[in-house]
């Protein structure tokens, strides 16, 4: 009743603007109750540059502007590069592995996140032809950072700790932490610096850290939406058949059934940013895991099972005003033409904000971006580069009337002039507007995995899926995973975390049916519907899963916890019969009474504490459950006999695997 | 390490154990936290405090469609969400009852218990965060105050506030079932080996006592959970049921006195019988209950003490009394049951679409749907009707200071104070669909219709003074009123390109002349909108405006609304790419600036009016009609629904 087709014909609720295949996608429609508490701010309508623009060091990312000109975190180099203005390289400092965001004030304060290394880096920027580190701190694998706006205080994620942790700048000391949840990863602190969001890859939440509480209060915010994709099959006059049509309709009653079908979820909120009157933008993606399953053209099986019309995956972008009582409004724009929105830059002085895609390196503008009548003003749609010239947009900057992007696959900055482009301009348009700096650093990587890495995150892309709608990386942001359950075929299967877990493990998938990686690969593009890669191709996506790093543990809160956990996992339990050797599995498939498959095979522990929730079909929302014996399989083990205390120093040694 | 597992550890540390049933037991396993410690770690966070957050509420309709109810359990309260999700309390059910709008959006579950001071309400959001609040409702008004938040780390599939707001009963996704009071502190939890509770289901029998039970899956089965203050304990043994679709909320149910589990199959889609089977939840006791419905729609089933209410989406309920179910042993052949006799009750707006979004408690039976919320009692008889009619506004017009606005719809003419008052008259149709709506002074309305039927009015004694025909050609393209001191004058643009704009002039109580513009003079008429053929920016040019100045691009402009003394226009856009979408944005520039000021979406826009002082502007649309300050575009007033026009009630 109340719903529209994926086709564009508005019957009710219609939460975003701007159907499938439809032109830009730019509407902030007024999408949720307005009601009567209105926000507290000026979103209600006045025109003007908000006056709050936040702070310059608000958020991190891996091209930051200072008085010298660009800080790059090449990712892939394991470097910091300061750049010219004209995107060329002057000085470099080289770290370990890889790299989380940079944040620098503007002026001399600049910090990166040595990820891999695990610290919190202080660099000395002080000397604009040189880099070298000031002073580090500790942090378990840290990722997004952002300043207080007298820049006292830094607050960062810890990927491996799921935390937010505040640092003092000048002592570099811990001041506070808070714990928040799985894979958080960009930040931003609000510009009167009483706030600080993150954004997460597997939870669909974003969280508001009130900071002068110190992380005492959190509030959470829920991009999921309620409206759920609706699949009914319908009489087509032109085709004179009946067709699958999806709409998106109202949730179901709470009476009806089934109530995951259809359900919508957001994910790989990479980044945050305030914008003006308060309010944070996040572009994210939204999956439809399990939709109404329509089997066709052949196809056994399709991630979300729905039919090949309808994308499982789509991407948004979110405002999150303030209001009163701690409560926010959230309103949604699809962002169509940016696959796997990741980079974000503000422009205040104009109140546009600059959207790329990771996947497809398309850039959007969106004008009056802290108004409700927020448009896409300008969009570069690029002629995607493959291969080595491969952009892979993962940070931009605005600097005066330039908006510098940055390549994570290249390596390279991209100096973009927005003014010499308008949002109708064809992509061959686009090249005047657009000049290409040379590489900063030579890549780190070998030549396979920087081919696997360009394949991995390419969205739009036929080979890969139909139509383009998904990339790998969708699902697997960074090789991880989304904390998903799909629908595919029969069954109802959790996404598998693969960093860490797929060198050495063959056979794969959760039936073990690929008995490598490259027919693994084969298969899966077979479900997302793509056209198929070569052998070679797919070869390289083995060498850049294989390449990724397993998922750093957690910091352990109790060694002897552990140590007797662990006794119980080898011991009493006999875990380590079928989850052994160094990835923690036996490659042998066993018979449990698992819907929708004939036999489970082991998987991979690394990484256990990051790849919530737990078995085949994510019956188990966390450890504690399946530990407590609350999942959907019941022979693997049994926990029956375990005191509460055993349960729990079980649950203290998973985590650390 | 997560929060719920330092809250566990802390009730370890605090010489709580939770109970570990033995394997393959069944035994009662009573889990209470307080029992042991009062000073339990809550799982929850912002745990009650002087800085809670709190607002003040304000009282408004839903801005759109309901489509769930939640009834307290005693049935005299209810909170409603609409399709946009926004979600209001309602305190009473009277015909001119206005809900309290509550700082919650789309949330996925909500439940309410009336407390002694206000209510105690709770809420599941999209990521399974709980969020619970006191409504403090006073003869002043009402506060939200937050009572404590259950983070996504943690999430839950069911909160449900038991009966006098005092304690909550919850089901996490990880199944452990829990009972916190209404600060958020863990009273009790049930997190049993093996147990793996789905779904809960609560009742309140007549005496007010709480009964509940767990839902587990794989097989369906149904087993007491006893509630008590500060401790959770199953009961007895789980009663399999058989069902014939995915466990749902409605095909498996329990008996709001707790005694009964209900388990309904309807095996032929296309044939109206059904069966309900009745389970003694205490000694397992089968009995079955066939009876048919007059739809194919599958029934819904509430079960109540001694009857089984069951809903068949053509308006009617029977009205299964328990006494009729027959003995049953499960795996005897269904098929030779014959249906029992059953009474029937009409509930009103009970059809195909509202069938699985209506609910019982405390002896009644609720619908919101649609722009009704029905509250009426089991039997059918005592109906409470609260109704809003939309405001089906074609036409506006502001009085000269904006004080008053006129709506005009196809059947009347309302005028509504604007400052509050709640002033509201109505004026006779003017017949036809109103094309133009206008103070001509304070005591003088203008109108005009499709046909071009223009009538001056005086609004004291509602009397049409004067009618004048304006020629219309392939019907009317826009219409305008620019008022003056004596009047004002109405300005029509025919659909026909080529046809020159019409100006009516209306001055000193009467309709003045006809005068036809010509073509070169028209831009002196903006009122008259854009003439066809010139792109926007020509236009704006020509009115003295620069699209590029004012960042107008990428969009088309439509038409302005100038104020009387044109120092300021409302520019009416519309996004080139939206081609199919009757969304527009109405800008108000500075035209001696140069410069935008504000700007507000609108969806399907009928007509603007500005007060002649250029305070005030108004517009209707498809939402409804709106008045806002010409100064900042701030809402002064969003007007969705006509004045009441409700039902006659019959008091319960």
């Amino acid at each position: 009743m109340h719903g529209r087709t994926w086709a564009g014909s508005v019957v009710g609720l219609l939460l975003v603007a701007g159907a499938v295949g439809g032109a830009q996608a730019h509407d902030y429609s007024a999408s949720r109750d307005l009601g009567v508490l209105s926000p507290t701010h000026a979103r209600s309508g006045a025109v003007g540059i908000p006056t709050d623009a936040p702070h310059v060091g608000h958020r991190g990312g891996t091209v930051v502007l200072d008085e010298h000109g660009l800080l790059v975190a090449e990712r892939n180099a394991a470097a910091v590069i300061r750049a010219d203005r004209d995107g060329a390289p002057v000085a470099s400092l080289d770290f370990s592995g890889a790299l989380g965001e940079l944040v620098t004030d503007g002026g001399a304060l600049a910090f990166v996140a040595d990820r891999a290394g695990n610290r919190l880096v202080r660099l000395d920027t002080s000397d604009s032809g040189r880099l070298q580190e000031d002073t580090s701190v500790t942090v378990a694998e840290p990722y997004g950072l952002g300043l207080s706006p007298n820049g006292a205080t830094i607050y960062v994620t810890s990927v491996a700790d799921h935390r937010l942790v505040a640092i003092d700048t000048k002592t570099m000391k811990e001041a506070w932490s808070v714990e928040l949840r799985a894979e958080p990863r960009g930040l931003a602190v609000s510009a009167d610096g009483t706030r600080a969001t993150v954004g997460f890859l597997s939870s669909g939440a974003l969280a508001e850290v009130f900071l002068d509480t110190q992380g005492e209060t959190v509030r959470w915010h829920a991009l999921d939406p309620r409206d759920h994709v609706k699949v009914e099959m319908e009489f087509d006059d032109w085709s004179d058949e009946k067709v699958p049509v999806a709409t998106i309709s109202e949730a179901r009653s709470r009476f009806s059934v089934p109530t995951d079908q259809g359900r919508r979820h957001a994910r790989n909120v990479f980044s945050v940013a305030y914008v003006g009157h308060g309010q944070v933008v996040a572009p994210h993606q939204v999956a439809t895991p399990q939709m109404k399953r329509v089997p066709s053209r052949g196809m056994q099986d399709s991630y979300g099972g729905g039919p090949e019309e309808v994308p499982p995956i789509d991407h948004r972008l979110a405002v999150v005003s303030p209001r009163e009582a701690g409560q926010a409004k959230i309103q949604v724009s699809e962002l169509q033409h940016v696959h796997q929105p990741r980079a974000m830059a503000y422009d205040a002085k104009r109140d546009r904000l600059y959207v790329a895609g990771y996947g497809d390196d398309d850039i959007v503008g969106i004008s009056d971006v802290s108004l409700p009548s927020a448009y896409s003003a300008w969009r570069m749609h690029r002629r995607m580069d493959t291969g080595p010239s491969a952009c892979g947009a993962d940070g931009m900057v605005v600097d005066g009337g330039t908006l510098w992007v940055h390549c994570e696959l290249s390596r390279k900055l991209i100096r973009v002039r927005p003014d010499q482009l308008k949002l109708d301009d064809k992509p061959w348009h686009t090249e005047s507007a657009v000049s290409v700096g040379p590489e900063l650093a030579a890549s780190k990587r070998p030549e396979s995995v920087e081919r696997g890495a360009e394949l991995f995150r390419r969205g739009e892309s036929n080979q890969i899926s139909d139509s383009g709608t998904m990339a790998c990386a969708s699902c697997h942001p960074e090789g991880r995973q989304d904390g998903l359950s799909w629908r595919l075929g029969g069954a109802i299967l959790q996404t598998p975390m693969l960093a860490g877990r797929v060198g050495g493990t063959e056979p794969y998938k959760w039936g073990g049916m690929d008995p490598t990686l490259n027919a693994s690969f084969k298969h899966t593009i077979e479900r997302l519907g793509g056209s198929s890669l070569s052998r070679s191709q797919r070869d390289d996506l083995a060498a850049y899963v294989q390449w990724l790093p397993t998922a750093t543990r957690p910091t352990v809160a109790s060694a002897a916890a552990v140590k007797r956990g662990k006794g119980l996992f080898e011991g009493t339990l006999e875990c380590s019969n079928c989850h052994s050797g160094e990835a923690m599995a036996d490659g042998n498939q066993y018979p449990f009474d698992a819907w929708g498959l004939e036999e489970t095979d082991t998987p991979s522990l690394q990484g256990l504490a990051h790849t919530a929730p737990y078995y085949h079909d994510g019956s188990a929302v966390d450890l504690w459950a399946l530990v407590t014996d609350k999942g959907s399989v019941h022979e693997m083990a049994d926990f029956s006999e375990l005191t509460s205390a055993q349960a729990h120093d079980l649950v203290a040694y998973l985590e650390t695997l | 390490m997560n929060a719920r597992l330092l809250a566990s550890l802390a009730l370890l540390a605090s010489g709580c154990v939770n109970t570990v049933a033995e394997a393959g037991t069944s035994g009662p396993a009573t889990q209470s936290a307080a029992e042991a410690d009062a000073t339990a770690t809550p799982v929850a966070t912002n745990i009650e405090s002087a800085t809670m957050p709190s607002v003040a509420l304000a009282a408004a309709p839903h801005v759109t469609s309901m489509h769930e109810v939640v009834l307290d359990r005693d049935g005299k309260s209810a909170l409603t969400l609409d399709v946009t999700g926004g979600v209001r309390l309602w305190t009473s059910f009277d015909a001119d009852a206005v809900p309290w709008v509550l700082p919650v959006e789309e949330p996925l579950w909500m439940s309410l218990a009336a407390t002694e001071s206000g209510f105690l309400a709770a809420f599941i959001d999209t990521t399974g965060g709980a969020h619970v609040a006191r409504i403090e409702v006073t003869k002043d008004g009402a506060r939200w105050v937050t009572a404590f938040d259950l983070p996504p780390i943690d999430p839950m599939f069911e909160v449900h506030v038991l009966g006098g707001g005092t304690r909550i009963l919850a089901l996490g996704v990880d199944h452990r079932v829990r009972l916190w009071d209404a600060h958020g502190k863990v009273l009790a939890e049930l997190d049993e080996h093996g147990v793996i509770p789905w779904q809960l289901r609560v009742g309140q029998d007549a005496k007010g006592k709480t009964h509940a039970a767990v839902v587990q899956f794989a097989p369906v089965r149904m087993q007491r959970l006893e509630v008590s203050d500060d401790s959770l304990a199953l009961v007895g043994e789980p009663q399999t049921l058989a069902i014939d679709q995915s466990p749902n909320r409605n095909d498996i149910g329990m008996s709001s006195d707790g005694r009964y589990a209900t388990a309904m199959q309807k095996p032929l889609p296309k044939k109206g019988r059904f069966e309900i089977e009745v389970v003694d939840l205490r000694d397992g006791t089968r009995r079955m209950l066939v009876a048919e419905s007059d739809t194919r729609f599958r029934p819904r089933v509430h079960p109540l003490a001694d009857e089984i209410i069951a809903e068949t989406g053509s308006g009617r309920a029977l009205r299964l009394p328990l006494d009729a179910a027959v003995p049953w042993e499960p795996g005897s052949d269904r098929t030779l049951l014959t249906p029992v006799v059953a009474e029937a009750v009409s509930y009103d707006g009970s059809d195909e679409f509202s069938l699985m979004h209506t609910t019982t408690s405390g002896g009644v039976h609720a619908i919101a749907w649609g722009d009704a919320l029905r509250v009426q009692s089991i039997d059918g008889q005592s109906r409470k009707v609260v109704q809003r009619s939309s405001l089906a506004a074609h036409a506006v017009g502001l009085s000269p200071t904006g004080t008053t606005v006129a709506w005009g719809t196809a059947d009347e003419i309302i005028l509504e104070s604007v400052d509050g008052t709640g002033e509201v008259r109505r004026l006779a149709a003017m017949g036809g669909t109103p094309r133009l709506l206008a103070f001509a002074g304070d005591d003088h309305l203008v109108t005009m219709n499709d046909k071009g039927k223009v009538q001056l009015r005086e609004i004291d004694t509602d009397t049409v003074l004067d009618t004048v025909s304006m020629p219309v050609v392939w019907g009317i393209e826009r219409t305008g009123w620019r008022p003056d001191d004596t009047g004002g004058s109405v300005v029509l643009a025919s659909s026909r390109p080529s046809e020159p704009l019409q100006v009516l002039t209306v001055e000193a109580g009467k309709l003045g002349s006809l005068q036809t513009v010509n073509p070169s003079e028209r831009t002196a008429w903006p009122e008259g909108g854009k003439p066809r053929g010139r792109e926007s920016s020509d236009w704006m040019a020509s009115l003295g405006h620069e699209l590029g100045a004012l960042q107008l691009r990428p969009v088309e402009v439509v038409g302005t609304a100038p104020t009387a003394t044109g120092e300021h226009s409302v520019v009416v856009q519309k996004h080139r790419s939206e081609w199919t979408s009757s969304d527009v944005h109405l800008t108000m520039i500075d035209t001696e600036r140069n410069a935008r000021v504000w700007v507000r979406k609108a969806q399907g826009l009928h007509d603007t009016s500005w007060s002649r002082d250029g305070q005030r502007f108004a517009y209707v649309d498809r939402a409804g009609g709106h008045v806002c300050d010409g100064a900042t575009g701030e809402s002064i007033l969003d007007q969705r629904w006509a004045p009441r026009v409700s039902p006659p009630n019959d008091a319960p």
